[in-house]
């Protein structure tokens, strides 16, 4: 369970935009969440502050009770690489890495040998159907695939809580459904929480609970 | 330690662009740092061993002594910081092969007029050509107090003369260390210095001062061209090493410029990487050793190819430019140790320093705007 609690977030690089504003919000473990909302309306910088990539200037985030920005950011980085999954909207694959490669990449960084590491990936990819297409480049794949890829790497590690911004943002309808459907079978079959930021309204349905900000703030619908 | 490398070697095919430029400058930059400190650790040694070969024979100290024997001629070398001594002229002792960059003491006894009262231990400053003025080591090494030694009689040879001198005063300690520093003598003795610049002294048994004397004669003048050649190549070596370490610390400037800019590139173009590395909770010191392989990898291959080719480089160089400047010694080590010792040290602080800094940054990476920024 997320328990959020009057976070705000403001970037002051050159003059000040106040991104997140007291926003409280409670997500249960093994749901789906959607957040949705304008353009600029602060959805990624709540995602990135609830993921423990952000820290807000105020308020707690807890994962199971424990406050994660309390933690050291050793700590930290251990925790999301244990528990977080992340999908971006433009993939985020890294382009010289191979698909295979890419989804090793989080188990790599925990420390797993890299014939282990290859092993559970191949494994991953398997269920996304996209083992076939392991040894080639994103730059070979549509987008659709890369987004499973994405997501194939989001979960090879086993985490509680996969963090999606717009996920289907880059796809045309039919792939972005596709790709909402994968997520909603993490939920379904996994037992994965999962926390989408969509622009799309129709992404939306089947979510446990959607979530709509607006200027910084965000209230349930 | 796996997982290091094997990012690494994806890396390196991405990466590779900026590798051969970064390894030029580099290897360019080492090839003139190299060189120049290499002649410049050259040039000192060189003025070094010109004073050791030439200039060692007259840098004895003799003495008419009764209690001389080789022993304590020896002993007398190793004080004054010699590495040898051995007896020659039958009767007579001399202590030669002074080395490293300890410019033995001479016999000018044109410095005395740079030395003021305080100087003194004992006595005083010597008034007439009959009176002297002699170091403390001398009184130590003779047994004797400061104080004993003042009035006492000893006999000087000065050219072709010879003539009874009465010690003055007792001087303080006087170092005599690197190349500019003035030459001393434990012997100083007023109004020698016009035509004669160094007065020479040995200690003779049998007291057969003028046997010694004869001997001295022409040794005094190849003394004298030698010291003006030792002179001029002073000078010169003054300005060509402060040239040469302007030029070695510009160099070291561009060694540095370019390392920095192999830092800042795979740093920047890697920026995906280290995010989502970060993202899924990777550690800051996984980054930091794959970025500091990263570019001490280019940097040292550069350096390597620079301390070669700058060694070849004078080898090819060095014999043949020193005799056509006229520059009396034709040994250059082509391959300095202090000089490749400098240049690796450095190349190797710099790319630490450099992989540092690329840590340094990933570790106050702000992954969330890292992220929007490689959109
Ligand atoms: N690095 C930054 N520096 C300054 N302001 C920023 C920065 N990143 C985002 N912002 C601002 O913060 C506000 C919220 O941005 P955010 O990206 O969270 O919105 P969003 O709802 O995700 O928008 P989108 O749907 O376009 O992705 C916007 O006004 C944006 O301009
Ligand atoms: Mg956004």
């Amino acid at each position: 369970m997320i328990e959020a609690e009057g976070i705000t977030f403001t970037y002051k690089k050159t003059n000040e935009v106040q991104a997140v504003r007291g926003v409280s919000l409670r997500i249960e473990s093994g749901s789906f969440v959607s957040v949705v909302g304008r353009s600029g309306s602060g959805k990624s910088t709540l995602l990135h502050c609830l993921s423990g990539l952000l820290t807000p200037d105020s308020g707690s985030v807890r994962y199971d009770g424990t406050d994660i920005y309390a933690m050291k950011d050793r700590e930290l980085s251990a925790f999301r690489n244990a528990n977080i999954g992340f999908v971006f909207q433009n993939f985020y694959l890294e382009p010289n890495f191979n698909l295979l490669e890419n989804v090793m990449l989080p188990l790599l960084v925990r420390r797993m040998s890299v014939r282990q590491a290859k092993a559970r990936a191949m494994e991953t990819l398997k269920k996304f159907g996209i083992d076939d297409r392991a040894y080639h480049f994103p730059a070979e794949m549509s987008g659709g695939e890369c987004q499973r890829a994405a997501i194939a790497r989001a979960i090879v590690g086993d985490p509680t809580y996969i963090f999606a911004d717009e996920p289907t943002g880059n796809l045309d309808r039919q792939n972005g459904r596709l790709i909402v459907e994968t997520l909603h079978e993490l939920k379904d079959s996994y037992g994965k929480t999962v926390i989408m930021v969509t622009h799309n309204e129709a992404d939306t349905e089947g979510s446990d609970a959607v979530y709509v900000t607006e200027d910084g703030k965000i209230s349930v619908r | 330690m796996g997982y290091a490398f094997f990012v690494l070697k994806k890396l390196f095919r991405r990466n590779a662009v900026i590798y051969v430029p970064i390894a030029v400058n580099v290897a360019v930059a080492v090839i003139l740092v190299f060189v120049f400190f290499t002649l410049a650790f050259n040039f000192s040694s060189a003025t070094d061993s010109l004073y050791a070969d030439n200039l060692a024979f007259y840098t004895v100290n003799i003495y008419s002594y009764e209690g001389m024997t080789a022993e304590r001629a020896a002993e007398y070398a190793d004080t004054e910081g010699a590495e040898s001594c051995r007896v020659a002229y039958a009767d007579t002792v001399y202590a030669e092969g002074l080395g490293g960059s300890v410019i033995p003491a001479t016999y000018c006894s044109g410095d005395l007029a740079l030395l003021g009262g305080e100087a003194f231990a004992a006595g005083g400053m010597p008034e007439s050509g009959d009176e002297a003025a002699v170091t403390c080591s001398l009184v130590y090494f003779l047994g004797m107090e400061p104080d004993e030694a003042v009035g006492l009689e000893f006999t000087l040879a000065e050219g072709g003369e010879s003539r009874t001198c009465t010690v003055a005063g007792v001087l303080g300690e006087a170092e005599c260390s690197g190349l500019n520093a003035a030459l001393y003598s434990d012997v100083l003795v007023p109004g020698g210095g016009d035509t004669v610049a160094c007065v020479t002294l040995r200690f003779t048994r049998d007291a057969d001062i003028s046997a010694a004397i004869a001997g001295l004669d022409e040794e005094g003048a190849d003394y004298m061209s030698d010291y003006r050649t030792l002179d001029t190549m002073r000078a010169v070596y003054d300005i060509i090493s402060a040239v040469m370490f302007a030029c070695g610390g510009v160099l070291g400037l561009l060694f540095a410029l370019g390392a920095r800019a192999a830092v800042e590139y795979t740093y920047k173009e890697n920026i995906l990487l280290w995010s989502l590395m970060k993202t899924f909770g990777g550690r800051n010191s996984d980054s930091f050793l794959i970025s500091l392989l990263l570019t001490a990898l280019p940097v040292l291959a550069g350096a390597a190819a620079g301390i070669g080719l700058g060694a070849l480089l004078l080898a090819g160089l060095s014999s043949a430019q020193f005799a056509l400047w006229g520059v009396p010694f034709s040994v250059v080590s082509a391959f300095s140790a202090p000089a490749v010792g400098i240049t690796a040290g450095a190349g190797v602080c710099v790319t630490l320093l450099l992989a540092l800094m690329n840590g340094y940054s990933y570790g106050r990476l702000d992954v969330s705007a890292a992220l929007r920024y490689s959109e």
